[in-house]
């Protein structure tokens, strides 16, 4: 497995941990996370070079 | 000449785009195609009616040929949804509250102004789709990278590079729309650091020359320039090169638009005019923006070497994406591996993309002589009137409109007649964003048109290549 491997993972990884910030109660917070969530899908979708998993990125 | 730094060192992460086979790219868009049309049918009622009246489901789209089976869709579909359903129309494709950002086309065709929901996915792929281009330029964390291109507003072209000059790690200096051309001379001579120019042509060339009148070599004070980006605007050869002999760096070209959610393709480390004289390729982003090339009146795609227009399809953007959408944008189509780079994308001609229907980029503005028609002949007392783009002694892109009044007019008084003139110069100026000077002439002066109204000339080209 490559570098790049390792990173589309990580970045996968992220995104999933990601979803349960996008369930904060807190207001103030919750907008940010969904910065947050945005920019990672948005990695994912400008590496990925073989067919995503479709219930992932955008 | 600085050779471009792209060249050695590539990225990992789009080094996969650059190594597939032309087979194995084409299956990944197909695959993703597919995904969108899939997005599409779920959540997006514009499109979801487009594919049922065209009686295509995204199963039936097996290859890229089946894709072609689509309608196109068109500013006047958008405009005519939009008034239906405003704000968004139905081809949103995302709960409205994930919508961050609005975008929309300059209002300047006198049609109207399309809208675009960005949701915080579509504005980061937004900023790539700038960044990318630029990594490919040259650009690198930490240059100073000057963007002339007035930053903000509504369209993508205002936000888009500041998204992304942010992700690229550079040390942006947005300038445009804030400082006049000699105030930028100025800040770059205090700076005393540049690497990256992104312009207009037609600024590009008023920046030079604002140099040239101080007497100042560009490439002397700021020999540390890495590359100069360039949009909106066609471009002789020879000027390309001036360009380049004046700054000692790559010029580079992209093209994008609001439709394509920034930049569909660009030059690679080849630069925009190539080691022969020929000018150089755009590379097509095509894992990003499907991008077909297509004979305007059968549909069926060019083949190598000739013109058609440009259809976008967005893999990538939630909101608001555009499925073959007909830009009216003329370009000259090239297969990969047209370009000795030896990336698998196809091409489209630097330096010549054009438009099918009248349009002007001026000063970055879409101006559809269209839209001054309205202002001008919404005045009874105008007979006719001619427009003259061209590049003043101070390198300078102007407008001229040379107006005759109507017989019955002649004898107005000075002053109604010049409360006309201003009228119809803040009118043009509210409709195209473009000051334009206006100078009455005799009706004689002016060509008579027998069937369609050629009103308009664009002398820019002979402009930039007279001054270099």
């Amino acid at each position: 497995m490559g570098a790049d491997d390792d990173e589309m993972r990580v970045l996968e990884t992220l995104r999933r941990e990601a979803e349960t910030l996008l369930a904060s109660p807190d207001p103030l917070m919750r907008s940010q996370y969904q910065h947050l969530y945005g920019r990672i899908t948005a990695l994912i979708a400008v590496k990925a070079c073989a067919m995503p998993d479709p219930a992932g990125s955008a | 000449m600085k050779e471009t730094q792209a060249f050695f060192a590539r990225s990992a992460a789009l080094a996969p785009f650059e190594r597939m086979t032309r087979l194995e790219l084409d299956q990944l868009l197909l695959a993703k195609l597919r995904r969108q049309l899939e997005r599409a049918w779920r959540a997006n009622p514009f499109y979801r009616r487009t594919l049922e009246s065209a009686k295509v489901g995204p199963e039936d789209i097996r290859s890229l040929a089946d894709f072609r089976r689509i309608p196109l869709s068109t500013k006047e579909d958008f405009l005519a949804d939009q008034q239906a359903a405003p704000p968004f129309g139905h081809r949103l494709g995302v709960p409205r509250d994930e919508v961050v950002l609005v975008n929309m086309t300059g209002g300047t065709s006198g049609k109207g102004q399309e809208i675009y929901g960005r949701t915080q996915h579509d504005v980061a792929v937004q900023g790539f789709l700038h960044y990318l281009p630029w990594y490919m330029a040259g650009l690198r964390p930490g240059q100073m990278a000057l963007n002339c291109v007035p930053a903000g507003g509504l369209t993508t072209g205002g936000w888009g590079p500041p998204e992304g000059f942010r992700i690229a790690g550079a040390t942006a200096v947005h300038v445009g729309g804030a400082l006049s051309t000699d105030a930028k001379v100025d800040l770059l001579e205090r700076l005393g650091e540049l690497h990256f120019i992104y312009a207009s042509t037609n600024y590009m060339h008023t920046l030079t020359e604002a140099f040239r009148r101080r007497g100042i070599r560009p490439a002397d004070l700021l020999p540390m320039m890495q590359g100069i980006f360039l949009v909106a605007e066609g471009y002789p050869e020879e000027w390309a090169r001036a360009i380049e002999d004046a700054w000692q760096c790559r010029v580079h070209e992209g093209y994008g638009s609001t439709q394509g959610a920034g930049f569909v393709c660009s030059t690679c480390e080849r630069g925009a005019v190539r080691a022969d004289g020929r000018r150089g390729l755009m590379h097509i982003f095509e894992w990003l923006n499907y991008t077909e090339v297509v004979h305007p009146e059968t549909g069926a795609p060019v083949g190598p070497g000739e013109e058609g227009e440009i259809v976008l399809t967005n893999l990538d953007i939630q909101g608001s994406p555009v499925v073959r959408f007909s830009t009216r944008d003329k370009a000259r189509w090239f297969p990969y591996g047209g370009c000795d780079c030896g990336r698998p994308w196809h091409c489209i001609e630097a330096g010549g993309v054009g438009r099918y229907d009248d349009m002007l980029k001026i000063r970055g503005n879409n101006v559809w002589p269209l839209a001054v028609d309205q202002v001008i002949f919404a005045h009874p007392e105008i007979a006719e009137y001619t427009g003259r783009v061209f590049v003043d002694d101070a390198g300078r892109t102007e407008v001229e409109i040379r107006l005759a009044l109507k017989a019955e007019a002649l004898d107005i008084a000075a002053a109604a007649k010049e409360r006309v003139l201003a009228a119809i110069r803040d009118g043009i100026k509210e409709r195209t964003n473009v000051l334009m000077q206006l100078r009455e002439v005799p009706i004689a002066e002016l060509p008579q048109f027998l069937y369609k109204a050629r009103r308009w000339t664009d002398e820019r080209k002979s402009g930039y290549a007279a001054k270099n």
